[in-house]
């Protein structure tokens, strides 16, 4: 079967009046400008002032930064996609691990990329022949449904059963005979992936001799989360695959399963740290370039640290999710983001206009999970240690709220969810009074608003005038009768969660999005003298008479 | 518009499928040339439904064969028989309701498309030219469908017959040599009906392609088709130009049950 | 010959497991099965049904219960009813809507208090060792959790059941998760687990047969009570005509309410009937395994579930054919395989995993609720 491509329209023979390249410069110009603010904020927060005037703001504005990431990447999945995803902190988890263990274990400093890269290539290596070996099994299985509909079925029952039996019999030994085949394959597979690591590392060790020294520090952080997040988008793959053949309901619950499976296997991995996890994860802030330095000593007067000018842990996730957002936005608004929603609509209507369901749903579960593992990497490379016990079904489910809070289909709803769900419990603990403030702003949106539209928004903000007004009788009545309305903070949650289903359930912003989709296209202004000649009423007989 | 196809076509030759002891469809055979405007029509159950999943790529024939310009296509998925330039509506509208009308018939152009993932993430050149084209190619594909004017209208809030020419607008823009219309005048009036049966020659005229047609409504089928196959029960019982085929006898019964 | 006497000890583990596993996931199917809805909440009237049951037992009250959580509670119905009255503007606004809400106040409020303080004043059933007063506990149980599946299905799945079927997935979630944290809130339950007093059942500790295997009177209480619970269902489910209007509706839905059958009602008591069961299984579960815990029903109520796909959604006879394999299955990992007891948990998703890929309408079929 050739492809269509050498009689395709062809699409570049419709000279837009203006050059591609405009396009492409001014959509990318504004990113090196955000990078620097986002480089600025990070060097101030690292000051000791800020520390000591708004240091418990830290904690909230990294929890904001990774919110954000996952529920942006969920988005993709679960609203963008249409396949409902609860097990999105599996993801997470993958990249958090996947990154905390070479790093922990090559460069204990963040100054040896070398072997840390080498562990990496050495794990594609292994997943590929394995996964291979797995692939042609499978392909075996299935091709053996042609000499019999049940085969399928009954094989994979068998292999299963002899998995299982061959490991429960082969565990009662010390040193398991030769006989235990599954048995010896997978500590096969093991010891091979060790010798492959080990003998990587003195390879490894060159490199970090290439690297210019100030450099390394970034470049193992980097490695770090590009390994991290490949692993965690070969687990997306993992996940996905299975996942085309299920729908609705049964999709959620087989990933919520799939993410549990992820826990039990890490937690079953002893170099991964089993039920404890992995503890004195080398953190960004250590590394040579990890802090700023403007600094205020003691006494008050600036005080250059012994590193240059650095970049911080808040720099390096914020950028992260600068670049996520940006990420997600692009590929949703265009070709290949119409061709998902298009699956996600209707998938027969799709594959009968030419668009391959399977390669677009795979495709958002991989770049959705990629971008988790982001997250997971620099979350356990920022708390030092990490835990498998915190990576919980629970925060699935908040994820997944924070997205279907937003909207589904709107990056921004789930930005602005995520934002939001981050910070109430926050806000929760110690109740800030909305007047005057909070209905200040309410007033000046209003204002603002009666200049540009306010029809849209009205609803929404009678909405949040009403919302106000709630927080406040409740802050009332809390202080009034003494209750503590932390300790119900999770039931405020749940109880919202269910309201605003019952309530708006198309989210905050109804899958729209703060910022237009696009410029407003340039479409060509009047008709070409063809379509104007040949309407259906100037048909002749059926053929067109030219 | 109008590009030459010396091509043979559409092809189906002995096309049977069963569902275990049921024949659906026996010895089935059709032929649509770029330029035909041909029928398919028969009695509910008839197996005009099975035939045409035959030969969409829903499922794969039990015997015969399925050919397009010539290469078998007969086990192809859906995919597969697009990108070969078959394209298809269906009976109950399939639109992708959440989608702008504009964006339903881009999706049609994603074929064509040569930026790949890294032009869609950094925004090249290449990726600005190819969307402003197929913005451009689309407004003009709606401009001759008369619905350029709703191009930003969410699909779904579309009366009905500007819905029913979306899917056909959709079905065009994957630039198809043969098109497959799956009864298109399904709850119709007479009115929209006589519009329906204008835009299809219309469409096959500009578009120089062939167009096979599955219908109950007789007279519609009469007054357009130029070559028209009868089934009933599984079995072709007629095939020819309407005229002959109005006064074929096993027609008359297949459709009123006793001889004229 | 030991090996096999431990093989069939762990056989009948594996069949108490799964009769309790079974009983909830009857609940998931009947619910699925007629309105293809998972319900999330399902494993939390598990919990709630545990947590009755130690309440009534042990004759205490909530620690403490003060006026403003009245006060909150009765606040948020006014908004929810309002919400109601505002989606539903044509609808007439008599007692039949006023009653849920005003029915959920009574379970969440007052009802432990009052329970508690009933079932002190009745001889027999504050803590003491008998079997009057183990039915008595688990009586009360049952009708609690019986009116709160009905009142969750009324205020939660009932105003969207038009809408699509991600939003109904999303209450049932929110409404697990407030059953959950509102039990962990000092004032109902609080997050630390209670012991429940198994003992209240007489001799619970010993064992009716004890050598080669062991059957104790905890296994025995759980395969009478389940027989005996199933044994009522199918005969509502199969002789009844509410049963066959049951069935009726979870072949077609649409054409169920053409047949003149009362759709609303028979959902109700699909939902009335499968949190009865929840509720029985949360007492044996207490009695078995006797601490209790506001997150207690997220494990099994996931199991239970992936028991039910396994048998076959919508299909009761699979639900529990599913789960008994399940339970089976479960136990044997535990006993046999290396580091069993760490990922049994596991096996019940991977299960899951397989059957959806393999055979997605499970063992026995679906859509069908069939005989028991």
């Amino acid at each position: 079967m050739s492809s269509k491509k050498s009689d395709n329209i062809d699409l570049s023979a419709h000279r837009p009046p203006w050059n591609g390249w405009l396009s492409t410069v001014s959509c990318n110009a504004p990113l090196p400008i955000l990078f620097l603010l986002v480089w600025l904020v990070g060097t101030w927060i690292d000051t000791r002032d800020f520390q000591r005037n708004y240091g418990w703001y830290k904690n909230i504005l990294f929890d904001t930064g990774f919110a954000i990431i996952l529920a942006v990447s969920l988005q993709l999945i679960n609203g963008f996609s249409g396949q409902f995803s609860l097990g999105h902190i599996g993801f997470m988890m993958v990249g958090a691990f996947l990154a905390a263990y070479p790093v922990k274990a090559f460069s204990a400093k963040l100054t040896d990329p070398g072997p840390m890269l080498m562990f990496f290539v050495a794990l594609a290596i292994t997943v590929a022949v394995v996964g291979t070996v797995l692939i042609l099994l499978f392909w075996g299985i299935r091709y053996s449904r042609k000499l019999h509909p049940l085969l399928p079925t009954v094989l994979i029952i068998l292999l299963f059963v002899w998995l299982m039996v061959d490991l429960a019999r082969a565990a009662t030994y010390e040193h398991p005979p030769a006989r235990f085949i599954l048995t010896h394959g997978i500590s096969g597979v093991a010891s091979s992936f060790n010798w492959l690591v080990e003998h990587g590392q003195q390879f490894g060790a060159k490199l970090t001799m290439w690297s210019p020294k100030s450099w390394r520090g970034p470049l193992c952080i980097i490695i770090a989360m590009l390994g991290g997040a490949s692993c965690a988008g070969v687990t997306g793959l993992v996940v996905g695959m299975p996942a085309l053949r299920l729908r609705g309901d049964y999709l959620a619950i087989a990933t919520l399963g799939m993410g549990e499976i992820i826990n039990r296997v890490i937690i079953l991995t002893p170099a991964l740290g089993g039920a404890l996890g992995l503890g004195s994860i080398p953190r960004i802030k250590d590394t040579a370039l990890g802090k700023a330095f403007i600094d205020t000593n003691a006494n008050g007067r600036i005080d250059t640290g012994e590193s240059f000018i650095g970049f911080s842990e808040f720099a390096w996730l914020y950028m992260m999710v600068i670049i996520t957002i940006v990420v997600i936005w692009r590929l949703a608004y265009s070709a290949k983001g119409r061709a998902i929603m298009a699956v996600r609509e209707d998938e027969i209507a799709a594959s009968a206009v030419g668009i391959d369901t399977t390669h677009h749903k795979v495709v958002a579960f991989v770049i959705g999970a990629f971008f988790a593992g982001i997250a997971g990497a620099l979350y356990a490379m920022q708390k030092s240690s990490i835990d498998p016990k915190s990576f919980t079904m629970q925060r699935s489910i908040e994820i997944v709220v924070m997205v279907t809070l937003g909207g589904l289909g709107s990056i921004s709803g789930a930005v602005l969810a995520a934002i939001l769900l981050t910070i109430l419990p926050e806000l929760l603990r110690d109740p800030p009074s909305a007047w005057p403030w909070g209905f200040v702003a309410v007033g000046v949106i209003f204002i603002g608003l009666l200049i540009w539209d306010w029809r849209r928004f009205l609803p929404g903000l009678i909405v949040c005038a009403g919302l106000l007004g709630i927080w406040q009788l409740l802050r009332m009545s809390a202080q009034r009768y003494g209750v503590s309305l932390p300790d119900l903070r999770m039931v405020i949650y749940s109880l919202m969660l269910v309201l605003m289903m019952l309530l708006r359930p198309q989210g905050l912003l109804g899958g729209r999005e703060l910022w237009p989709k696009r410029r407003a296209p340039q479409r060509e202004a009047a008709p070409t003298e063809e379509s104007r000649q040949l309407g259906p009423e100037n048909m002749v007989e059926g053929r067109v008479e030219t | 518009m109008k590009t030459s196809h010396a091509a043979a076509g559409l092809e189906a030759r002995c096309v049977s499928r069963n569902f275990g002891g049921l024949r659906a469809v026996t010895d089935f055979s059709l032929h649509v040339k770029c330029g035909d405007l041909v029928g398919l029509i028969g009695p509910n159950g008839a197996g005009k439904t099975t035939a045409f999943n035959v030969i969409t790529g829903v499922y794969g024939p039990s015997a015969g064969t399925v050919c397009m310009n010539g290469r078998r296509i007969d086990g192809y998925n859906p995919v597969q028989i697009n990108r070969c330039g078959i394209a298809r509506t269906f009976q109950n509208i399939r639109l992708f309701q959440n989608l702008t009308v504009l964006d339903n018939v881009i999706v049609g152009f994603n074929q064509s498309a040569e930026h790949g993932l890294f032009g869609t993430i950094f925004r090249t050149a290449k990726f600005a030219r190819e969307r402003a084209a197929s913005e451009a190619r689309g407004m003009e594909l709606l401009r001759t469908l008369r619905l350029d004017d709703k191009a930003d209208y969410i699909a779904k809030n579309l009366p009905y017959g500007d819905q029913r020419r979306l899917e056909i607008a959709r079905a065009l823009a994957t630039n198809p040599r043969i098109l497959l219309l799956d009864e298109p005048a399904a709850g119709m009036n007479p009115q929209e009906k006589k519009e329906l049966m204008d835009l299809i020659r219309f469409i096959r005229g500009k578009f120089d392609i062939g167009i096979l047609v599955i219908e109950h409504d007789m007279k519609l089928v009469m007054s357009i088709c130029e070559y028209l196959t009868v089934l009933d029960h599984g079995e072709t019982i007629a095939t020819g130009t309407p005229d002959e085929v109005q006064n074929d006898p096993k027609v008359i019964e297949a459709y009123l049950g006793e001889p004229a | 010959m030991q090996e096999f006497y431990t093989f069939l000890q762990q056989l009948i583990n594996g069949l108490s497991q799964g009769s309790i596993y079974a009983l909830i996931a009857v609940g998931y199917t009947m619910v699925y099965g007629v309105l293809q809805l998972i319900n999330f909440a399902h494993g939390d009237v598990f919990m709630v049904g545990a947590m009755v049951a130690m309440y009534v037992a042990t004759g205490r009250v909530p620690p403490t219960m003060p006026i403003w959580m009245h006060g909150l509670i009765i606040g948020v119905l006014l908004i929810a009813f309002a919400a109601m009255a505002v989606s539903r503007r044509s609808a007439k606004l008599g007692a039949m809507e006023v009653l849920p809400f005003v029915g959920i106040y009574v379970v969440l409020a007052p009802s432990l208090y009052l329970v508690g303080k009933v079932s002190a004043g009745i001889p027999g059933s504050k803590w003491q060792v008998s079997y009057l007063s183990s039915f008595f506990v688990l009586l009360v149980s049952l009708v609690v959790c019986g009116l709160l599946g009905f009142l969750i299905e009324r205020l939660a799945y009932r105003p969207l059941r038009d809408r699509p079927r991600i939003n109904s997935l999303i209450t049932a979630i929110g409404i697990s998760l407030l059953l959950e944290f509102g039990g962990q809130h000092r004032s109902v339950f609080g997050p630390t687990p209670q012991s429940f007093p198994a003992e209240m059942v007489p001799n619970i500790k010993s064992a009716i047969i004890d050598t080669p295997v062991r059957i104790g009177r905890a296994d025995a209480l759980i395969f009478i009570v389940t027989i005996i619970l199933m044994s009522a269902l199918s005969y509502i489910v199969m002789k009844t005509k509410t049963g066959l209007a049951l069935r009726a509706v979870s072949y077609r839905f649409d054409t169920a309410s053409l047949m003149g059958i009362n759709i609303n009602r028979i959902v109700s008591f699909t939902f009335v009937l499968g949190s009865t069961l929840a509720a029985a299984a949360g007492f044996l579960y207490a009695v078995q395994y006797p601490t209790v815990n506001p997150l207690m029903g997220l494990q099994p109520g996931v199991k239970a579930f992936v028991a039910g796909v396994f048998g076959g959604i919508g299909n009761i006879t699979g639900a529990v054919v599913g789960a008994i394999l399940l339970g089976l299955v479960e136990v044997l990992v535990k006993g046999y395989m290396p580091n069993g007891s760490q990922y049994s948990d596991a096996v019940a998703f991977v299960i899951l995993i397989v059957i959806l890929l393999v055979k997605p309408s499970g063992l026995l079929g679906k859509n069908v609720v069939e005989k028991v």
